[in-house]
């Protein structure tokens, strides 16, 4: 192979396999993918977080916002009461609510009143002045704890706060603790979480109380205390409150509020979803620590989900499969195109090979034929040097034997040309295949060569087994045969009394085996393997060019047969074994 | 003039071996009991190696001339010389001269390499050849 030839084919070879650069740009996008899909998911969560804490403070600043608002509603109350010089009394309290539309304007609200402050001394007095205007009016519940007074004188609406008239607020601690807060602060104040007596469903809830007092400087404490008239208020159940404040919201979270250990609110028991996000925090309200616990729900990660990364991961991984498929395919093909390469090679070099023998062949033909023909003429050259030497010399006697053997040198050019022709007429042979009966082709066999079987004095016995004919090319049969009888004929044992060559058809169901037997003088080990070779005589007593064997042999080629011989005991088997046409 | 003691002829054309013996008696180079015929290498391998040849033909053995063709059944010229290298000391009084029919200028080439090998002369043999082949001989 050449060599730019061999240095492309080792190019190839390297390319059959992958290479570590393939492997290095293989793990490098796959790198890069990952890479991209954990930024993309970083980012993702940021994201979240962040909305998930404008939500939470959202919520807080909804909560603190209402708030605000009661109390201004209730500081409303306080200056409404304040600038009356008459003492308040049911009508005006239930006029000035049913203005102030508490239901629309403040949702959430279960009622809104006032508390009066009266000392222990002045207890029986007021409620005898109390009863006097309305007979029902009773303060309740009974209580033995050595604290002033404080009951509900007023609350609006009447119908669903009935039970809370004349409810004592110092007759539990919660209720009173904060209140007493609110009076010695003069700052409005919530209570821990209670139990509205009005409320049939038991739920938390609280007060919102904003003191009053008589007219001074209630700078401090005890002037607070010396100077307080009594306290608007309004009362909560946190699930109405929250209802109220949260309502109409789009919500992305679920809250739950506790005060201390008591929970006000709470909607995480009503799903049972995986925790994402969650914020713990508190807020002081008006006096209490409310404890918020702030978390994350379906809608908030059905909005939030993002296929973005995931998007990236499964879109990298594809683009890095068909870069591996590429790289693998890439190397395949390099493959498939060596071993193309290889057998396209291989190939040609035997093709080159048959077609050197082809010419060795010729060049051979070429040099054997011109030996052949020139001989006879430089015999004749020969021949015709002595006649004219002896003319010379004067002795005209030896002139007609020299002239004799002229002619024969001349017939025997004529008969090599005459067995070129035959080549060439075999080497332009197209089959024609037709049914040969075997007796009329041996008799005709017989006839063509019965000068020279007289001559040698030898007899052709034909021996066939059942069958009388069979299909092949007459032409190429004849000419096989022509050939291996006559050499049996001319090679017969001059010294022996039973010559004989006989002619054995063997047709099976497969092959036309024709034997051709002679005991005649044989072939000479050494000329064994030239046999079919062109020109090549293997005997002393040859006579001919060497050509029959050949055109034998090109002829049983032609029928895609074969031909071999034996030489044993005295005796040479020519055998010819070719294929049955007929059976297609 | 001197003459060959013996001529061993070696082909396989008995036209040309019969035309060649004519020649050589005619140029009186040579008696015509004194020339052998072998018809291919391998006869006249076992003809010059055949140790009783010396008594047989006692004076004229070897031939001191060998006109050898090239193209032979057998065992041709070339196979023939080949043959003849292995036992060449015992004939160093004879020289070969190719006679042939053969203008290959390959075959030229291939003879001349023999050291045996003398001289290189085409079909038919003359008068004229063979006193030149004498006179390369004798004239050393």
């Amino acid at each position: 192979m050449p060599k730019n030839l061999q240095q492309q084919r080792s190019v190839l070879e390297r390319r059959r396999t992958m290479h570590w650069f393939h492997w290095l740009i293989v793990l490098l996008s796959l790198l890069v993918t990952v890479g991209a899909w954990y930024i993309a998911q970083q980012q993702y969560l940021t994201k979240n977080s962040l909305k998930f804490e404008r939500e939470v403070s959202k919520i807080k600043s909804l909560i603190t916002e209402r708030m605000q608002k009661y109390e201004d509603a209730l500081s409303g109350a306080v200056a409404f009461i304040q600038t009356r010089n008459k003492k308040l009394d049911h009508q005006v309290w239930q006029r000035y609510t049913s203005i102030l539309d508490i239901k629309k304007k403040y949702p959430g609200i279960n009622g809104i009143g006032v508390i009066l402050h009266i000392d222990r001394q002045r207890r029986d007095a007021f409620l005898r002045e109390e009863q006097q205007k309305r007979k029902d009016f009773r303060i309740h519940p009974t209580h033995k704890k050595d604290r002033e007074c404080l009951p509900i004188v007023f609350i609006e609406p009447v119908d669903s706060n009935r039970q809370a008239i004349g409810l004592d607020m110092a007759h539990e601690d919660n209720r009173y603790s904060s209140a007493m807060k609110a009076i010695e602060s003069g700052k409005p104040k919530i209570t821990a979480p209670i139990v509205l007596v009005q409320d049939a469903y038991k739920t938390p809830g609280f007060l919102f109380y904003v003191p009053y007092y008589n007219k001074g400087k209630n700078a401090t404490v005890q002037e607070r205390k010396d100077n307080i008239i009594g306290m608007v208020y309004a009362a909560f159940v946190v699930k109405n409150l929250m209802l109220g404040v949260l309502a109409k919201e789009h919500r992305y979270v679920t809250i739950r509020i506790s005060d201390g250990e008591t929970v006000l609110y709470d909607e995480h028991s009503m799903s049972k979803e995986q925790v994402f996000l969650q914020n713990e925090s508190s807020l002081v309200l008006y006096g209490r620590k409310w404890n918020f616990d702030i978390r994350s729900n379906k809608i908030f990660h059905r909005e939030a989900a993002s296929d973005k990364p995931i998007f990236i991961l499964i879109a990298g991984i594809i683009i890095d499969t068909i870069l591996l498929t590429l790289f693998i395919s890439l190397s395949k093909a390099h493959s498939r195109a060596l071993s193309y390469g290889d057998a396209l090679h291989h190939n040609l070099s035997k093709k080159q090979q048959q077609l050197q023998q082809a010419n060795n062949e010729l060049i051979e033909f070429n040099y054997q034929l011109s030996h052949n023909l020139i001989a006879p003429l430089k015999t004749i050259n020969g021949y015709v040097y002595l006649a004219q030497c002896d003319v010379e010399d004067g002795n005209f006697n030896t002139a007609t034997i020299y002239f004799s053997k002229i002619k024969s040198q001349a017939d025997k050019l004529k008969l090599l040309t005459g067995n070129l022709s035959e080549i060439s007429f075999v080497d332009s042979l197209k089959l024609k295949m037709e049914e040969i009966n075997i007796s009329q082709l041996m008799s005709e066999m017989e006839n063509n060569l019965s000068d020279l079987c007289d001559t040698y004095d030898v007899e052709i016995t034909t021996i066939s087994n059942t069958h009388t004919t069979f299909y092949s090319d007459l032409r190429c049969i004849k000419q096989i045969l022509r050939s291996l009888i006559t050499n049996s004929i001319k090679f017969s044992d001059k010294n022996n009394t039973n010559k004989f060559v006989h002619v054995i058809f063997e047709i099976d169901a497969k092959n036309i085996c024709i034997k051709v037997k002679d005991n005649g003088v044989g072939i000479p080990e050494k000329y064994r393997n030239k046999i079919f070779r062109m020109f090549s005589r293997a005997n002393q007593a040859s006579d001919g060019y060497g050509l029959g064997t050949y055109m034998a042999k090109k002829c049983v080629n032609l029928l895609d047969g074969t031909i071999h011989f034996t030489c044993k005991n005295a005796q040479t088997i020519f055998v010819v074994t070719i294929p049955r046409k007929e059976l297609g | 003039m001197k003459k060959f003691k013996s001529v061993l002829l070696v082909d396989d054309s008995k036209d040309d071996n019969f035309i060649h013996q004519r020649v050589l008696v005619k140029s009186e180079l040579v008696a015509n009991e004194n020339i052998f015929i072998k018809e291919n290498g391998e006869e006249a391998y076992d003809f010059l190696v055949d140790t009783q040849n010396t008594e047989k033909y006692q004076g004229i053995f070897p031939p001191q001339l060998i006109l050898l063709d090239i193209s032979m059944p057998c065992m041709d010229g070339f196979e023939f010389l080949e043959e003849y290298q292995k036992v060449k000391e015992q004939f160093d009084l004879v020289v070969i001269v190719m006679l042939t029919t053969s203008i290959n200028s390959q075959d030229k080439e291939r003879a001349k390499k023999f050291s045996q090998v003398v001289g290189y002369v085409e079909k038919p043999l003359t008068k004229e050849k063979i006193y030149d082949i004498h006179e390369q001989y004798f004239g050393k």
